[in-house]
């Protein structure tokens, strides 16, 4: 969107606050459809920057010329139509066939590359637009004063067998490289500014109500406005319309889940079907998210799979390790110890009572000093008996603990039904029989529990290996069937979420739009006001009946309803616009808005051309338009193509400054063009006109005719003037200047740009002693004695010529 | 019985009475007889404005061009008057000719043209 409108919408939402979230969608609409969409997907997220709108090159600014045809129409061999760039109505004057609309049809193509009254024309009317004198060369081309880049020349040509589409146009700028006629950007000003108005499309212009918006609505440039009313009225319909298409593929969703024998596709079904839809889950069970509570069935075949029974290495280093231990817990040491402890006890015994009889075998003075002595030896050899025999029983220990640490319980998994073809029955029972290991560390138990281990682990290897590849292949029995339906569930998932987060945001987008279209209306008529204004100005000079008038202008409805409401009073009485109107006041109306439209400030053309506006109006309007035309001459090159001369009759009764250029076409569509009438020569008529009236006194003329031949020499350096400022400044730069230059030496300057020092007469003197002299003259207006006014006007004209010729 | 002609005002005003008249006539003869009257009243005018010079004396009996030619010099450059009194001329003496192609001015356009011819009627002749 373009910064201007982005800034008036800007403003009225600080006028009339929309709420955050349709603030929104409305701003992110007005940047593009991409950011809406953006927008739409991300609820929560601040509000996005808006992107620098794209810096919007200028349009070529530009008058022309002149108009070149060859071969085209009714043109045969190359002519070319010179113009004066700048301000002022130029009339081109020819019978019709004289080939002076082929110039006006000619400029059009050369800059749309069609003809807009041919469109929905006969095919004959396409193809006969060669010249039937010049049939192989077929050009038009313009000579345009582009400002701030000076002169250059747009042209389009066609190959001998070409068609009217098949056209090449190219732009050279100062001699310098050809580019192509892009190079003007003035795509969107032609369509938006129009400058061309032909009379079978002034009966167009006000063809339908909707072709008329059309027109009026480009030009006040709301296009970005509706486009973003667009996209939000598609969002819209698209969070409006989305659920029920969503809904509408769910039941033959829900059958296939309910057809794949899959706890995940029943789950989902539970969480998809009935009122009250759980979107999340099913997503995540699609997507293969943890669904342990979600599939049991599953979750234990994946169990399964995992389950290994210890390995084998592990398990026969154990019962190595426990028979090993053993052997060395043998019977003897096992004695000795006990012997070593009551060999201890008793030498406690002696050594707390002192010798006496024994405890044990009740023999008299059997516990004496000697007895302490041998038993001592006896234990002290025995000692280390006792410790290797401590030492076996601990290795004993540490193997009995490692070999137990190979046991744990079954796991409560393997005791739940089959699965398919997996059964874990099996697995289980020989889980079962491998962890009823014999107790007790002695030597039999560890010679026990190494045949436990020895015999029971190959069972519970073989049924975990064959239960854990019975379950891997249901595994992958279920995937197969499950893995489509997932992608459609996780698809219809994604959308129903999207759709559901569209839904949620139509009420932001109903006021979104709202807002925008009364937005729209208003900055609509806004800008239209300048331009209905100057319609009923113009109108109320061109109107037929005084009792139709001219209201304001306005533009209703949108879409298929939109209209242009013409409000029109007849005799004060509001009256329907277009059905109360003759044809000629059809034509003018359109001309009222025409003439505003093509001339708003923005329009990068300086120049504007109509083709016979004159056909179907009251003779007695003719005057009216002349001055209207005159009007838009003050700021606008106007070219007017005209079949009679009742335009060129106003002009010259009424004495405006307008040049008038007579086409006439000779045998062989050879086109001759004559200046029959320009400001200068206007002057000079009148002049002339003075000189031959014998009513008019001497005093009379002599007072008269100076002026007169001053306001034409004015007239001839404010041509030249032009030509020379539009080269190097901006239009409206030159025309300040122009202006202000009020006097004749003042414009004389402007025109010669004499060098420091120079005089302007010293200039033209360079060039001709007599213009020197003449302009000398006029410029003193004090009598020099005798006074010929015939001479002077020779002079004059002569004088002319060398500005024309010279101030180039 | 002596006719004194009617000054310039006095053929604005007829000129209006015969717009605003009674329908007796049909609108298009009065609108016609109303742009005669006008148009005579901005004649004499003309030549009333040559008569205060000795200069312009006699430049009542040229050409109707000459005149509105000569008019932008005498008016001490009032261009813009000088153009509207040249329009007025040319849409009076157009809309006193009957054409049979040719419709009369409206009531309203007259209104104006008769409003310009009384602008010039009312300006003195030269500045004081």
């Amino acid at each position: 969107m373009d910064d201007n409108l982005l800034d008036v919408v800007m403003a009225r939402l600080y006028d009339k606050p929309l709420d955050a979230r349709a603030t929104d969608y409305l701003l992110a609409a007005c940047e593009g459809g991409e950011s809406l969409a953006a927008r739409l997907r991300d609820q929560g997220g601040p509000v996005t920057e808006t992107a620098p709108a794209r810096a919007e090159p200028r349009p070529t600014i530009a008058y022309l010329r002149s108009i070149t045809v060859a071969g085209f129409r009714g043109i045969g061999p190359e002519k070319k139509l010179e113009l004066e760039p700048g301000p002022g109505l130029t009339l081109i004057v020819g019978r019709n066939g004289s080939g002076k609309s082929s110039f006006a049809e000619g400029l059009e193509i050369l800059l749309t590359g069609t003809v807009r009254r041919w469109n929905g024309r006969p095919v004959a009317w396409h193809e006969g637009w060669r010249n039937l004198h010049d049939p192989v060369k077929a050009k038009v081309a313009a000579d345009l004063l582009i400002e701030g880049a000076g002169e250059a020349t747009a042209e389009r040509h066609w190959d001998s067998k070409a068609k009217l589409s098949e056209s090449q146009a190219t732009l050279q700028v100062n001699h310098g490289k050809r580019t192509t006629l892009d190079q003007l950007d003035w795509h969107e000003a032609l369509t938006r500014y129009r400058p061309f108005l032909s009379h079978s499309e002034l009966e167009t212009f006000i063809g339908g109500p909707s072709q008329l918006y059309d027109l009026l609505a480009s030009v006040l440039g709301l296009e970005d406005l509706a486009a973003a009313e667009k996209r939000l009225t598609a969002a819209r319909k698209a969070g409006e319309d989305g659920l029920r298409e969503v809904s509408k593929d769910l039941p033959p969703l829900l059958e296939k889940l309910a057809s794949v024998d899959d706890g995940r596709a029943s789950a989902c079904w539970r969480a998809l079907s009935g009122t009250d839809r759980d979107l999340q889950q099913a997503y995540s069970l699609a997507a293969g998210a943890e669904i342990v509570e979600a599939d049991s069935q599953v979750q234990r075949l994946r169990q399964w799979s995992q389950l290994a029974a210890p390995e084998e290495p592990e398990v026969a280093k154990a019962a190595a390790a426990l028979r090993a231990a053993a052997r060395d817990l043998a019977a003897p040491v096992t004695s000795a110890v006990a012997v070593v402890g009551l060999l201890r006890e008793a030498l406690a015994h002696y050594g707390r009572h002192g010798a006496g009889d024994c405890p044990v075998c009740g023999a008299p003075g059997a516990m004496d000093d000697s007895w302490r002595e041998r038993t001592e030896n006896q234990v002290r050899s025995l000692g280390d008996e006792e410790a290797r025999a401590l030492d076996a029983r601990a290795t004993g220990e540490d193997a009995a603990r490692n070999a137990r640490a190979l046991f744990w319980p079954a796991p409560e998994f393997l005791r739940t039904p089959a699965v398919g073809a997996a059964d874990p029955l099996r697995a289980w029972q020989a889980w079962s029989s491998w962890t009823r290991i014999p107790q007790g560390n002695e030597a039999a138990d560890l010679r026990q529990l190494a045949d436990h281990l020895h015999r029971r682990w190959q069972p519970l290897h073989d049924e975990l290996s064959a239960l854990r590849i019975s379950a891997e292949r249901e595994l992958h029995a279920r995937a197969d069937r499950w893995a489509p339906v997932a992608v459609e569930v996780s698809d219809w998932c994604a959308r129903a979420i999207a759709a559901k987060a569209a839904a949620d945001a139509v009420p932001a987008l109903s006021a979104a739009i709202t807002w925008l279209r009364s937005a729209t209306d208003e900055i609509r008529n806004d800008r239209l006001t300048p331009i209905s204004e100057q319609a009923a100005a113009i109108w109320s000079r061109l109107r037929q009946e005084s009792n139709v008038d001219l209201g304001p202008i306005r533009l209703s409805g949108s879409g298929t309803r939109r209209q242009v409401d013409l409000r029109v009073t007849v005799d004060n009485e509001p009256g329907a616009a277009l059905s109360v109107m003759s044809q000629g006041e059809l034509n003018a109306l359109a001309l009222s808005i025409f003439l505003p439209q093509s001339t708003l400030k923005e329009s990068p053309f300086r120049f504007l051309v109509i083709d016979d506006p004159v056909q179907a109006m009251d003779p007695f309007k003719v005057d009216g338009l002349a001055r209207v035309l005159d009007d838009v001459a003050k700021t606008r090159q106007v070219l007017v193509f005209t079949h009679d001369d009742r335009l060129t009759t106003a002009v010259r009764q009424l004495g405006l400054p307008a040049r008038v250029l007579k086409v006439a076409r000779e045998p062989g569509s050879v086109i001759e063009v004559s200046e029959s009438l320009s400001p200068v020569e206007g002057y000079l008529d009148d002049a002339r006109s003075l000189c031959r009236d014998p009513n008019v006194r001497a005093a009379v003329r002599e007072h008269v005719v100076p002026g007169l031949l001053r306001l034409a020499v004015e007239a001839a350096f404010t041509e030249a003037a032009r030509r020379r400022l539009l080269r190097t400044m901006t239009h409206a730069e030159a025309e300040d200047q122009i202006a202000a230059a009020s006097k004749l030496a003042a414009k004389a300057a402007l025109a010669l740009a004499p060098k420091p020092g120079q005089s302007v007469y010293g200039a033209l003197k360079r060039w001709d002693q007599l213009a020197a002299d003449t302009y000398d003259k006029l410029n003193n207006s004090a009598h020099h004695g005798y006074f010929d006014p015939d001479g002077l006007i020779d002079d004059v004209t002569s004088l002319i010529t060398t500005i024309r010729q010279r101030a180039r | 019985m002596t006719r004194t002609p009617l000054t310039p005002p006095e053929l604005l005003d007829a000129a209006r009475e015969m717009l605003a008249g009674a329908p007796a006539r049909g609108l298009g003869e009065r609108s016609r007889i109303a742009a005669f009257l006008a148009r005579q009243a901005l004649e004499r005018r003309l030549t009333e404005l040559w008569s205060s010079r000795q200069e312009t004396a006699g430049l009542g009996r040229s050409s109707g061009r000459s005149q509105l030619i000569c008019l932008r010099t005498y008016l001490n450059g009032d261009v813009e008057l000088a153009q509207e009194i040249r329009y007025a001329w040319v849409a009076l003496s157009n809309a006193c000719h009957y054409h049979a192609y040719d419709l009369t001015p409206t009531t309203a356009e007259l209104s104006d043209l008769i409003n310009t011819v009384a602008r010039f009627v009312a300006r003195p002749s030269r500045r004081p």
